[in-house]
């Protein structure tokens, strides 16, 4: 195999390798649970319009009354950014229960990741789902 | 290989980590590794400063940039090509193969994974909404001000909720190519970097491609540390008998710390009367 550097030398193909397992997680996260593109080592900063400025995050309380947004307390802050850039469900489940701790009165929770989108022709954007627990 | 070594705890140094739990301690590791040569070649030295790099990795998760990621495994690569019997050729093939694999991923993630950067979308998104790419935007777009004040503010209200999208905005026509232009540059330059360091039949384009990278795109995109950690690796990788090419990367990473540091974008403009 004479692409492979000497016996003695094969350890320095150990850090592509896991730059190339890195990457490949980060696909896979992308693709599972819409990891942001530009966390997490896939190298996809600079790549898409996707990345944490124009996603978003929105707790909607359910009452019999109707519905009403939760606002995040600047200490869920770094939580909020977690969930924003790894929307899992788990993620999203861990907001709910921490605000609920703070406000143990709150009713049903939904908790949603939203992204922006941008129309090629003009740049309007739209608002896009990608994430979503109900009833925490 | 030990100027690339000093190069690299320079780099440590200079683009250590936010917090000062994990600043403080690479930093003063990286000192030492500075003041005394010796230590910087023993494998066990960098094989502590893997650890003092890549553990902010699981502590800031997700929040690290890619070049956080980058910087762990050159360190973890100097560690295991010192337990070598040719350390130089180990860090050569360890510093090409993470270039290439680095522009290969960022490659992929643009021009089949996006589904909004072949387009030009992320462009001209980007040179009207990040105020990082808005003295291009002037500068070269032919962009005005009030144009970008605009579309900023109706993006802010309609990101946060407070106001629906305008209508209609209408693009500058030089802003419009120039994100074209952008777009197609990165392209080419990304996947040709990429293959010059992961196809051997390509491999005296390599160290030009990746310098003339360094001294573009980090005029505009100020991510100074991926820039510096790039030129590292290129000097890493370098044969020996590349002595002016060593330089160039050199000599590129210090441009990018200029750019960061002289505003000549603003003083361009001021020049221009464009402000």
């Amino acid at each position: 195999m004479a692409w492979l550097p000497p016996h003695g030398r094969r350890r320095a193909l150990v850090p592509p390798c896991l730059l190339l397992l890195l990457a490949l997680a980060q696909i896979g996260g992308f693709a599972a649970f819409d990891l942001s593109p530009w966390k997490g080592g896939g190298f996809g900063m600079f790549a898409t319009t996707d990345h944490g400025g124009f996603r978003s995050v929105r707790v909607i309380e359910q009452t019999a009354a109707g519905e009403r947004r939760v606002p995040v307390p600047d200490e869920l802050e770094r939580l909020q950014r977690h969930v924003r850039e790894v929307p899992r469900e788990a993620n999203l489940r861990r907001l709910a229960a921490a605000l609920r701790a703070r406000e143990p009165g709150l009713g049903a929770l939904r908790v949603e990741v939203w992204r922006a989108e941008f129309d090629p022709d003009d740049l309007a954007p739209s608002r896009v789902r990608i994430a979503v627990a109900e009833r925490l | 290989m030990e100027l690339a070594l000093r190069v690299l705890l320079l780099v440590l140094l200079l683009d250590a980590p936010l917090f000062w739990f994990q600043r403080v301690p690479l930093q003063i590791v990286c000192g030492l590794g500075l003041l005394w040569p010796a230590l910087a070649r023993d494998a066990r030295y960098w094989a502590g400063l893997t650890v003092l790099v890549g553990w902010p990795l699981f502590w800031n998760w997700p929040f690290s940039d890619n070049h956080d990621y980058l910087r762990a495994l050159t360190t973890l690569a100097v560690a295991l090509a010192l337990t070598t019997s040719a350390p130089e050729q180990a860090l050569r093939t360890s510093a090409r193969l993470l270039v290439g694999g680095t522009f290969f991923f960022a490659t992929l993630w643009k021009v089949v994974l996006s589904p909004d950067w072949i387009d030009g979308t992320f462009f001209r998104v980007t040179l009207l909404s990040d105020p990082r790419f808005h003295d291009l935007a002037v500068l070269v777009g032919g962009a005005s001000w009030e144009t970008l004040d605009a579309f900023d503010a109706a993006l802010t209200d309609f990101l946060t909720g407070a106001g629906g999208w305008p209508g209609a905005f209408v693009e500058p026509a030089g802003l419009y190519s120039l994100a074209l232009a952008l777009t197609a540059f990165t392209a080419l330059i990304e996947s040709g970097i990429a293959l010059a360091f992961l196809w051997p039949r390509l491999a005296r384009w390599r160290n030009w491609l990746l310098i003339a990278f360094g001294a573009t795109t980090f005029a505009f995109a100020t991510v100074r540390g991926f820039g510096f950690l790039l030129m590292t690796l290129g000097l890493a990788q370098c044969e020996d008998d590349e002595r002016r090419t060593r330089y160039a990367y050199v000599a590129t990473l210090f441009l990018i710390e200029a750019y960061r540091n002289v505003p000549w974008t603003r003083l361009l403009i001021d020049a221009l009367g464009l402000s």
